[in-house]
């Protein structure tokens, strides 16, 4: 998250003292914890997410045990002092299973977004600026978009075996042409604008003003779509293992605790309720953040996603 | 008007090419083998290959890509491995549960969403405002499967209200029909209104603050419900694009609904055709998905001139 | 009248009643109490029981065709739709007579060479079809309701060949449909059973109805089993296809559905506890675990270290992670054949009973393991394979083996299985499976237990001594003599590790009390069932 800071100012020049805003009454927010101030969502889906970061980070010392150990004489058991979330149907520690899984969870929303942002960056910078190609890649997009993502993601899976890595592959895949597109987008329009248009007119060559001009502003929605994408991937990796197409057993994800659970949700409810919280949790901390995000950088951008 | 739909549908033309060839090849390198799940567990391997020579899937890629096409375009979908009936009398029965699903999803969504999200906008920064983007937030963090439970526990299963499952043709009675699509309809619109709403009150927050809507607010003149429509028709094209798109998370959301309720929809034959590798059931429905989604699209293009008159063809 | 009913006549006449809401609720209460409303263990996903060969084939096949002789609950023969059969002196020449009056769907009487030809298809695609195709000299039609075998050589077994309930059965169609090939799926659904499949209705994947065929004529005899008269109490059976085993759960206790053949055995305490649902065992033949081991290439092809497996694993953790806490459920397996049927041994079956972690340490050092990687193979959109390969996993893992699990589904499975390749090239090292009791009584139909190396079922063991005891087996005269044989095969089979048994495991089937004349027994029997 980059803060943008105004250009300093040279000493020599006289600057004109600032205007009274008579708009706002409120003593304007600065620094940092204004920021976060300003922006509650913000700061609450950064202390989650950091929580969950966390967690991720250090399951092996938050009390747990072996998460795939398996101990069918203890299938089942209801969450106790000694199984804090019970155990599931295979006598695994829900707990750590839970903790574990934040680590597959956040892999995979980051992996895809970051993963879906460049490619769907280069996809759409390309698109925006070559021009033969440009009707190429959008029909070649449109196919792909047409295909509802989920569909996309398990025909995917069934092409390989389930693995943490071809999950997020899978997944990556089927959201790119959403980020290509919006690309694309920025680039038309920012194309129209009268200092690009001049740049172009005074010959500076593409890549320069890619750089200058382009990406700059292209950033701007490209981060708040990322979150989002981080946000829907943790949910679709949660229906693959739903659906059976998902991160194997031996690595516990929420999705994949859930979906073993699911059978049971009149009996043992608490097999799905655990991971569904720590998933729902992260992925409103990941919203909240985009949402915050989004009016922090640019209110009017809100339309367009 | 007619000019431009002649051309977008000319332009869907090779949209649907690349789909039908993306598709095709997908599933070709895909490592299963529906001969060897029709054997079953007792069949030799001979008779694995009998069957799979039987069925044609031994002969080379193109040539198969080639005859599937050519039928395609005459409107022959092919024949199910599994089942031998024709694909497009299996889409054709499952249309209706799906079609319904989604319809009455929408319908619901839209109506509970749009005036969720307009009123958020109208009450901007106060507790009713924060309500609607707290419950929009939660709409997408929540599993549609979690949901789905939870709803036919607590409908279904304690109060007795509704059915668990299942589907009930509309030819049958709207009620039957209705109490059978109310729970999965919930279910599959959460999603969905937390989107609209949210895109609804982002779009409304920024028409309404506009220059000439602000300065009517701040002399006090505009406090009514003419100038709110107003703003509400000027936001209407960025609601109807969203709408549009979801229908392509609407499609993808039916597969997990149609599973937990048991509604015999295109979803799960979608699901159940890719778990056995029924090839020609699986191009077939992924092509006619693309087709419902491309045609959505063009009519929410059309929709467009209706709402914004600035956009014309 | 419950809640709901009420609830929807209420709606109906108060709220409805001009939209056309009403005359539904009132209908469908009436057509409710002659449709049993059953949800099956699988998707009925094609309609020829001799080429598709999954067991809820044969299952929903066995209401639609009718067969010659039907296996009763002490698994003997007894004549179905023959009249009477006679076998020459020398054992060659087995002529066989139908009962008079039967009648196929389409109104057109059952002769000997619809009989013929639904028989040489079936041979084509059968175990012991082949088995006796090969001795075979004629099989020919003599008049209307006669037809006549001529072998080379005596076949005991030629009765249970007709009578087993083991897919793919001897359905017998009319001459037309038989002519199909064996190996291309038929079109036409028509047979000669007790009842009719309403083709129209069939939704592949969620629904399958079958309408009461009103000229069958059942046998005089009490039904047991595919034996005796198959009466139909019910006008019409729907199957509906349910996903999601908790769905299938809350509508069963909502009384949407009046019979489930499979419940999860976790959801069972739930559905006990419901004053309106039976529980009891469905198939007490129940089921053999397994997974399979490659014979051709390392880590497996050594046999020492295919005993390493066996001698470490607990078939207690393979049998709660399919069934859960209820021990009614299970047995430990120390063989490979059904336990409480008369063949039954567990002759050498010692190190299935070891669980000795540290002993399989050793026994892999012996072998000379040297860390190749063992690719397992898991179906994950089957519960009971799913299952398994999560303790295979830890299993392996805990005598030091490395794994390589390949998490992917059925589909996968059953196309890799049949790569010969090595693991490592497209090939595999394991995979897991299941076998019916049903088919495992002997080694009649049991592909699994042959060890006749490349002609092997996959794994493809190859074991002299197993194929030996085999072939004794079917040429034993008496009993005492095929047990003698079982015991030797059992032995040799345990000792070589043809494949490894996981145990052997029962299911449930829970169905409303308003349906009675539910019985045990190893598929669905859905006559002299009738609903309140």
């Amino acid at each position: 998250m980059t803060v943008q800071h105004p250009a300093p100012v040279p000493g020599d020049l006289a600057v004109a003292p600032e205007l009274p805003d008579v708009l706002k009454a409120r003593k304007p927010l600065t620094g940092f914890t204004g920021f976060l101030r300003k922006n509650p969502s913000i700061a609450i889906g950064g202390v989650l997410l950091l929580i969950m970061f966390f967690i991720a980070l250090f399951a092996p010392w938050l009390g747990t045990v072996d998460p795939t150990a398996i101990s069918t004489a203890r299938r089942t058991r209801v969450p106790s002092e000694l199984y804090w979330f019970g155990t599931d149907m295979l006598g695994r520690d829900i707990y750590s299973r839970v903790m574990y899984g934040a680590r597959v969870s956040l892999l995979v929303g980051f992996s895809v977004a970051i993963l879906a942002s460049i490619a769907g960056l280069v996809i759409g910078l390309f698109s925006g600026f070559v021009r033969w190609s440009d009707g190429i890649i959008m029909r070649v997009i449109d196919g792909m978009m047409s295909i509802p993502p989920i569909l996309l993601a398990i025909a995917l899976m069934a092409l390989t075996r389930g693995s943490v890595q071809n999950v997020i592959i899978a997944i990556t895949i089927a959201e790119i042409p959403r980020v290509a597109r919006l690309v694309r987008g920025v680039v038309l329009s920012l194309r129209e604008q009268p200092y690009v248009d001049a740049a172009i007119a005074a010959g500076t060559r593409t890549p320069m003003i890619v750089f200058r001009h382009i990406l700059p502003n292209t950033l701007a929605p490209m981060s708040v779509q990322a979150t989002y994408i981080c946000a829907s991937a943790m949910i679709v990796e949660a229906i693959l293992s739903f659906i059976g197409a998902g991160v194997p057993p031996a690595t516990p994800s929420w999705g994949n605790i859930m979906a073993e659970g699911r059978a049971l949700w009149q009996v043992k409810p608490h097999i799905i309720l655990f991971p569904a919280i720590f998933l729902s949790l992260t992925v409103l901390a990941v919203n909240m953040l985009g949402d915050g995000l989004r009016d922090a950088l640019d209110p009017r951008m809100a339309k367009r996603l | 008007m007619l000019a431009f739909i002649v051309r977008r549908i000319i332009t869907t033309i090779p949209v649907m090419a690349f789909v039908a060839l993306f598709v095709f090849s997908l599933l070709y390198i895909a490592p299963g083998d529906p001969a060897a799940i029709i054997a079953g567990d007792q069949a030799s391997p001979a008779d694995v290959e009998r069957i799979r020579a039987s069925l044609g899937l031994d002969r080379p890629y193109l040539v198969r890509f080639g005859e599937w096409f050519f039928r395609v375009l005459q409107g022959d979908l092919g024949t199910s491995i599994f089942t031998s009936l024709p694909v497009t009398q299996l889409i054709a029965q499952r249309i209706e549960p799906t079609l319904s699903l989604m319809v009455l999803t929408l319908i619901l969504a839209v109506s509970v969403a749009v005036p969720l999200g307009v009123v958020a906008a109208w009450k901007a920064g106060t507790w009713i405002d924060r309500a609607v983007v707290a419950f929009a937030v939660f709409g997408f963090s929540v599993p549609v499967f979690v949901v789905g439970y939870l709803l036919a526990y607590v409908f279904a299963l304690k109060l007795d209200w509704v059915p668990v499952q299942g589907y009930t043709p509309i030819s049958q009675g709207l009620w039957p029909w209705f109490q059978n699509l109310i729970l999965p309809a919930v279910t599959l619109g959460l999603v969905y209104v937390a989107l609209i709403a949210r895109i609804t009150r982002a779009t409304m927050l920024d028409v309404l603050q506009q220059d000439y809507i602000r300065t009517a607010r701040s002399k006090g003149v505009a406090q009514n419900s003419i100038l709110f429509l107003h703003a509400l028709k000027n936001a209407a094209v960025p609601i109807i694009t969203i709408i549009g798109i979801g229908v392509a998370l609407l499609i993808g959301g039916a597969v997990v609904t149609e599973s937990v309720f048991a509604i015999p929809g295109l979803g799960r034959l979608t699901l159940d055709a890719i778990l056995r590798r029924d090839y020609p059931v699986i191009q077939g429905v992924v092509l006619i998905f693309s087709f419902v989604y491309v045609l959505v699209n063009l009519a929410i293009d059309l929709i467009y001139t209706l709402v914004d008159p600035r956009i014309r063809y | 009248m419950d809640r709901r009913s009420f609830l929807k006549s209420a709606a109906g006449t108060g709220v409805l009643a001009a939209s056309g809401g009403l005359a539904m609720p009132a209908l469908s209460q009436g057509a409710a109490a002659k449709t049993l409303r059953f949800v099956p263990q699988a998707n009925l996903a094609n309609f020829d029981p001799i080429w598709g060969t999954q067991y809820v084939v044969r299952n929903a096949a066995a209401l639609v065709w009718d067969t010659l002789y039907g296996i009763d609950s002490k698994f003997q023969p007894q004549r179905q739709m023959v009249e009477a059969e006679e076998v020459s002196a020398d054992g060659l020449t087995w002529t066989f007579k139908l009962r008079p009056g039967l009648k196929f769907h389409d109104g057109t009487p059952v002769l000997a060479k619809d009989v013929v030809q639904s028989l040489k298809r079936w041979q084509a695609r059968d175990p012991m079809g082949l088995m006796i195709r090969a001795i075979e000299n004629e099989l020919t039609a003599v008049d209307d309701r006669t037809w006549k075998w001529v072998l080379k050589q005596p076949y005991p077994k030629m009765l249970l060949a007709l009578a087993k309930n083991n897919a793919p059965c001897s359905f017998i169609m009319p001459e037309r449909i038989a002519k199909t090939d064996p190996f291309t799926q038929i079109t036409e659904y028509v047979g000669s059973g007790p009842m009719k499949f309403a083709r129209g209705e069939w939704v592949p994947g969620a629904k399958a109805v079958f309408e009461k065929f009103a000229d069958y004529v059942p046998r005089s005899e009490p039904a047991d089993w595919l034996a005796g008269g198959k009466k139909m109490l019910v006008d019409r059976i729907e199957w509906v296809i349910m996903p999601d085993a908790a769905t299938a759960a809350a509508a069963l206790q909502n009384g949407e559905v009046d019979w489930w053949e499979t419940p999860l055995s976790d959801l069972v305490p739930v559905l006990k506890s419901n004053a309106n649902i039976n529980v009891d065992i469905g198939d007490p033949l129940g089921n053999i675990g397994s997974f399979r081991m490659n014979h051709l290439h390392p880590p497996f092809n050594n046999v020492k270290v295919r005993q390493a497996v066996l001698t470490a694993m607990n078939q207690e953790d393979y049998m709660r992670s399919i069934v859960g806490d209820d021990d009614k459920l299970w047995k430990p397996l120390p063989g490979f054949f059904t336990p409480g049927t008369p063949l039954y041994t567990e002759e050498g079956g010692a190190m299935l009973k070891m669980k000795n972690i540290e002993a399989a340490k050793k026994l892999l050092a012996e072998a000379g393991y040297k860390g190749e990687p063992v690719i397992c193979v898991v179906a994950q959109d089957m519960s009971a394979t799913k299952s398994m390969g999560d303790v295979t996993a830890e299993l392996l893992k805990s005598i030091g083996m490395k794994v390589e699990f390949v998490a992917t589904d059925w589909g996968t499975v059953g196309a890799r299985r049949a790569q010969k390749t090595p693991p490592g090239q497209g090939g595999w090292s394991m995979f897991h499976t299941w076998h019916a009791g049903a088919d495992c009584l002997n080694p009649s139909s049991y592909t699994a237990i042959r060890a006749n190396g490349d002609k092997a079922w996959f794994g493809w063991p190859d074991v002299p001594a197993v194929e030996t005891e085999v072939t004794n087996w079917f040429n034993a005269k008496d009993m005492a003599e095929e047990k003698a044989a079982m015991a030797r095969l059992n032995k040799a089979a345990v000792e070589n590790v043809v494949f490894a048994p996981t145990g052997f495991y029962l299911g449930y089937q829970a169905w409303r009390k308003n349906v009675t004349g539910v019985t045990s027994g190893p598929l669905p029997f859905f006559w002299n069932v009738a609903k309140a």
